[in-house]
Formats: structure tokens, C-alpha cells, sequence
């Protein structure tokens, strides 16, 4: 086991190194100069031509990179252009605000998409349920730029009960993650009835009822434990996305979120600010995922690692 | 065990002294499938008695199994209309469905036809078996209910029962795995067990060992079986009485013997031409099986 996790580790630093590789590479490919955006609108080409030996990106670009990646194993990721400030600690300041946001939105879907799935699933066919899969497809249609706009017109313009944007109290939080959660409810709950329909017809399920098991226990311990892990994944993959930036909703409520960061980073084109973002969070969805490998042997015996199988 | 028919509290024409354990009459199911409304089972009566085998044979599409799941009232409302008579221990589960969820795991258990799909795979045995002895004995502590579920394991001669407890269903051959899912039927301490084509997935040796056992617990406890099968080399070893059935009708109903020896119909004449062999149940084969763990792949 440990042996795993350790492979696992390192596979995930692989991962995440050439992922920063490549976004190197790519933004310096992609058009726009950050001695643009740094010198300003009225810098002659001289000064264009002394902030850019300022900042390192005179020299070819492999010895950017050599200089990027010896760096990067000292521990130093560079300095922000825009900030001035070092890259890392610019991004771990904002870290928080969306660590905050995805840990609400992902526990608001998970006690909303898992209940309801399971209840679509148990009445299949009926009106209700048909009611409850057309707002779920219309949830799952509405951009999320959209449905906050209109939560934010509605909660905190039309009725001022909520704070419209920024996170300075806690009810900050609610038209925020109330709009990634819109979306992703509606994705995880159809598929939480997709495996309840599954499981609620499987034999072992006929077999337990016949038995004399309660309704009830079938539901919660026999076809939601069988459920449970492609929901743990879907829900972790969520997860991981969402520390990647909830980026359209952190603008919207200007939310000062890694997602807002690498928005306004991309902008000025203050590369090691993005280097850094990517680093740091490429390695958190990585982190999470493989903390979602982890927990399956806990929910399927079928998987459990280096246990041989008696017969 | 021999295939001999066994005395039983059933007369030869199928009247019995008491009142029977199960009362089947004029029993119809719709099944609602996308093709429409089929009758699978259109108009089936028989009784079966305390300690005695009822068998209904037939091809596969006959009604047999939906008869079997109509019975225990285990085919969804919304699948399948169930009409006639079907009385449990004297109570009416086709009036009454909530009757037959009282009943189920009490009075009357089953033995589903694959025992490789019939446990959850994400729960040991042990926990599953734990849950039923429970649901009968519901004032048993742990100890006595880990107690209780070894004895069951031992009684349907799996060795090691303590260790088996732990294991999970993939752990576990067929044949292992039915002797579980009896064990489970079993806890129930049922008056009926409704087997549904217990030994069709199995391999045919492990086969005999498997209704071998069934039979050894019906001398020891008394309880009735209702046995499903296509199988008339099974039906002619468990069997008190045989019903053949076909396109959801009884055709031909009457002891195993004259059955098998003198079918009047042309339709159970080819159900026995397609058994190749019906010998072998008797000897070796039904009594080596059980004392080693199964070895066959599941």
C-alpha cells in the first residue's frame, strides 16, 4: 500500500511538472508581451527593450526555462510582474478564498444531488420525478456567468438580502456557491438516479427483499453503498475542478479566488504568476484525485490493493 | 438420498390432512413489457404441505419463475399484475402485498436462481447473513448473533464458518455461495422455501451436492419447497409432486413417478427426451462435493 501511494506521488510530481512545462512554453508561444502591460501605455521601445532584459525574457527560450526549472527546484517560482511580489505566496494568499468556495459548493451538491437522485430514482415514471428531470435539465442548461447574474439581480439587487459580491462576511458565500451548486446538482443528481435505477433492479437487491430487509435499508445500505463509487468520483473530479479556479463565478462576485487571480494574471501576461497558479492547483486536483483512488478499496472490496484474492 | 419418492403428509391424488402451507388458485400475472401485456401466468392452482417438494417444471418463458416471484409477491407493481388466490400460512398475499412483506424471511424464504448476483458484492457475507439472523431475532446481542450465523454456515456444511464470515461474495465459488444464500433463507427459520432454479448456474457436480443438502434439511426441519426447474433429472430426485407447465398453464400434474414414467403429454414426452442423462445423483458425485471448498472458478 504504501508502496502505491509513494509510485502514485510520484507520478502526480511528473504530472504536474509537465503540465508547467508545457503552459511555459505555450504562453510565451501565444501572442501578447508583458513588457507591454508592465512599462505601460506610453514606454518607448527602449524601455520595452530594458523591462524585458529586466525580466529575463530577453535571453532564447530554452535558457528561460533552464533558468525556470533550476529555480523551480530551489523552491522559487519567480516574481510577479504585476504584484512584485513572489509568485507562490501571491497565489497560496488567494488559495483560502477558493479552497472556502469549492469545499461549500461540493458539500451543498453532495447533501442536495444525493438525496434527490435517490428519490428520482424511487419514483421513476412519476409526475414529480418528471418535474424534478425537466429543472434538471434546465439547471444544467444555464451558463453559469447567467444563473449568477440573475441570483445576484435577484438576492441582492431586487430583494438586498445578500451581499452582492466579495467575501467579507460569511453570507457572502450563498449567491456563489448557490450558482456552481445549480449546475452541478443537476449533473450529479441524474447520475446518482442513474445508479439507484441500476442498483434497485440488481438480483442481490430481489434477493435482500426477499429476505425480509425493509425498503429503507435496501435504498440507503444496499443500492447507495453499491452506488457509491463512480458518485465518490464524480464528486471528487468536481472537486478538483473547482480548486482549479471557479473562474466564470469568482468574477462574477469578484470573489478573490485563484480563479480571478489567473483571470487577471493572463491579462497582463504576468507569466510567472501563471506558472504559479498552474503549479499550485494542477498539483492540488491531483492531490484530491488521488485521495478519491484511495478511498475506493473503502467502498469495494473488488478493488482492494494487494490483497490476493482467496478462492 | 435416494431418488425414491418419500413418504409425505400428501395423499396420492394430492389432498393433504392439514391445511396447506401453500394455497395457489386460479393464479394469473400480467407482465407489462414493452412488446404489451403478456399473461405469463394464466390460471395455475396447487397447494404445497409442510414437509413435501412441489416442482414446477417447464421450458424457459413457461411462467415458472414468475410464478415462484408472483408467489412471494417480488415482482414490481408496476411490471406485473398479479390476480387469483395466493395464501401463505392461510394469509392472502395477492390482496394483501403488505402481507407478503411481513412474510417474507419468515414464514417463507427464497433461493435465488444465481447465487453469484444474489449478494451484495460491497458487504461480507458475514454482515449480510448478520442482518437477517437479526431481522428474525432482533433481541440477539452481537456475540449471540455471530454465534447463531456459524451454526447457520455449519449447518450447510461450508467449512471454516468463522472465516467465512468475513469473506465477501467474490471471495466465494458458486456453489459456496448458494450454500450462504440457504444458510440466509434458513435464518429466517421459514415454513417455505421457494427455490427458483437453485441449481442452474451451478456446475453439475456441485449441483448434487447443493439439492442434497436441501433435501437432508427438509427431513430435519420439516419445511415445504417449492422447487423451480427445467430439469426433470432435478425433479425427479427432490420431488413429492410435479406440475409441467407450459405457456403459463399446467398441462400435466401428478406424482414424479408417473410423470417420468408415464407422461401423458406429448409436450413433457420432449421435456425428458432433451435430459440426456438422469443417473448420477445418486452415488459419488452428490456426497464428495461438500467436505472440500469449492474449487470451480466463479
Amino acid at each position: 500500500m504504501a508502496h502505491y501511494v509513494l509510485r502514485r506521488l510520484a507520478q502526480s510530481a511528473l504530472t504536474v511538472f509537465l503540465t508547467v512545462s508545457a503552459v511555459f512554453v505555450l504562453i510565451r508561444l501565444a501572442p501578447g508581451d508583458p513588457a507591454t502591460a508592465f512599462a505601460g501605455p506610453l514606454a518607448t521601445t527602449e524601455d520595452l527593450a530594458r523591462v524585458r532584459e529586466q525580466l529575463g525574457l530577453a535571453e532564447p527560450l530554452p535558457a528561460q526555462y533552464l533558468a525556470f526549472v533550476r529555480d523551480l527546484f530551489t523552491g522559487d517560482l519567480g516574481t510577479s510582474y504585476s504584484f512584485q511580489a513572489p509568485a507562490f505566496d501571491v497565489v497560496m494568499g488567494r488559495l483560502p478564498y477558493t479552497t472556502t468556495l469549492a469545499t461549500s459548493a461540493i458539500l451543498v451538491t453532495a447533501l442536495i444531488a444525493v438525496p434527490l437522485g435517490v428519490w428520482m430514482a424511487r419514483h421513476a415514471g412519476t409526475r414529480r420525478e418528471l418535474g424534478a428531470d425537466v429543472a434538471g435539465v434546465a439547471a444544467q442548461s444555464m451558463p453559469e456567468f447567467w444563473s449568477g447574474v440573475m441570483l445576484l439581480t435577484v438576492f441582492a439587487v431586487l430583494l438586498p438580502v445578500l451581499p452582492a459580491s466579495g467575501f467579507t462576511t460569511w453570507a457572502g458565500i450563498v449567491l456563489p456557491t448557490a450558482t456552481v451548486a445549480l449546475l452541478q446538482v443537476a449533473l450529479i443528481s441524474r447520475l446518482v438516479r442513474r445508479e439507484m435505477a441500476v442498483h434497485l433492479a440488481a438480483p442481490y437487491l430481489t434477493a435482500a427483499r426477499s429476505r425480509g430487509v425493509s425498503e429503507s435499508a435496501l435504498t440507503w445500505r444496499y443500492a447507495m453503498a453499491n452506488s457509491a463509487v463512480p458518485v465518490l468520483t464524480a464528486l471528487g473530479t468536481r472537486f478538483a475542478a473547482m480548486l482549479n479556479g471557479v473562474v466564470v463565478v469568482e468574477v462574477v462576485f469578484a470573489w478573490p479566488g485563484v480563479g480571478s487571480l489567473v483571470v487577471r494574471a493572463l491579462e497582463t501576461r504576468d507569466y510567472p504568476l501563471i506558472q504559479a497558479t498552474v503549479l499550485v492547483t494542477a498539483a492540488l486536483a491531483i492531490l484530491v484525485q488521488l485521495l478519491v483512488d484511495l478511498a475506493y478499496p473503502l467502498f469495494d472490496p473488488r478493488v482492494r490493493v494487494g490483497k490476493a484474492v482467496r478462492r | 438420498m435416494s431418488a425414491a419418492p418419500r413418504t409425505t403428509a400428501a395423499g396420492p391424488d394430492g389432498t393433504a390432512a392439514g391445511a396447506p402451507l401453500l394455497r395457489v388458485r386460479d393464479l394469473q400475472i400480467e407482465l407489462i413489457t414493452d412488446a404489451g401485456v403478456v399473461r405469463a401466468v394464466d390460471g395455475v392452482s396447487f397447494d404445497v404441505h409442510p414437509g413435501e417438494t412441489v416442482t414446477i417444471i417447464g421450458e424457459s418463458g413457461s411462467g415458472k419463475s414468475t410464478t415462484a416471484m408472483g408467489v412471494l409477491r417480488l415482482l414490481p407493481d408496476e411490471l406485473a399484475v398479479v390476480s387469483g388466490e395466493v395464501a401463505v400460512q392461510g394469509r392472502d398475499v395477492v390482496a394483501d402485498p403488505r402481507a407478503a412483506a411481513a412474510l417474507r424471511g419468515r414464514a417463507v424464504s427464497l433461493i435465488p436462481q444465481d447465487p453469484m448476483t444474489a449478494l451484495s458484492p460491497v458487504h461480507s457475507v458475514g454482515r449480510q447473513l448478520l442482518e437477517v439472523v437479526r431481522l428474525r431475532r432482533p433481541g440477539l446481542d452481537r456475540a449471540a448473533a455471530r454465534a447463531r450465523a456459524v451454526e447457520l454456515l455449519d449447518r450447510v456444511r461450508i467449512p471454516e464458518p468463522g472465516r467465512r464470515l468475513r469473506a465477501y461474495p467474490h471471495q466465494l465459488s458458486g456453489g459456496m455461495l448458494q450454500r450462504v444464500l440457504i444458510a440466509m433463507a434458513l435464518a429466517g427459520e421459514p415454513a417455505l422455501l421457494v427455490a427458483d432454479e437453485p441449481t442452474s448456474a451451478l456446475d453439475v457436480t456441485v449441483q448434487a451436492g447443493i439439492l442434497d443438502l436441501l433435501l437432508e434439511l427438509q427431513e430435519s426441519t420439516g419445511v415445504g419447497i417449492l422447487m423451480i426447474t427445467h430439469d426433470l433429472g432435478v425433479a425427479r430426485l427432490v420431488s413429492d409432486r410435479v406440475h409441467v407447465m407450459r405457456n403459463g398453464r399446467f398441462v400435466e400434474s401428478g406424482e414424479v413417478e408417473q410423470i417420468v414414467g408415464a407422461p401423458a403429454e406429448e409436450y413433457t414426452r420432449s421435456l425428458l427426451r432433451s435430459v440426456p442423462a438422469l443417473g448420477g445423483w445418486d452415488g459419488a458425485a452428490g456426497r464428495d462435493e461438500p467436505a472440500r471448498p469449492d474449487g470451480d472458478p466463479s
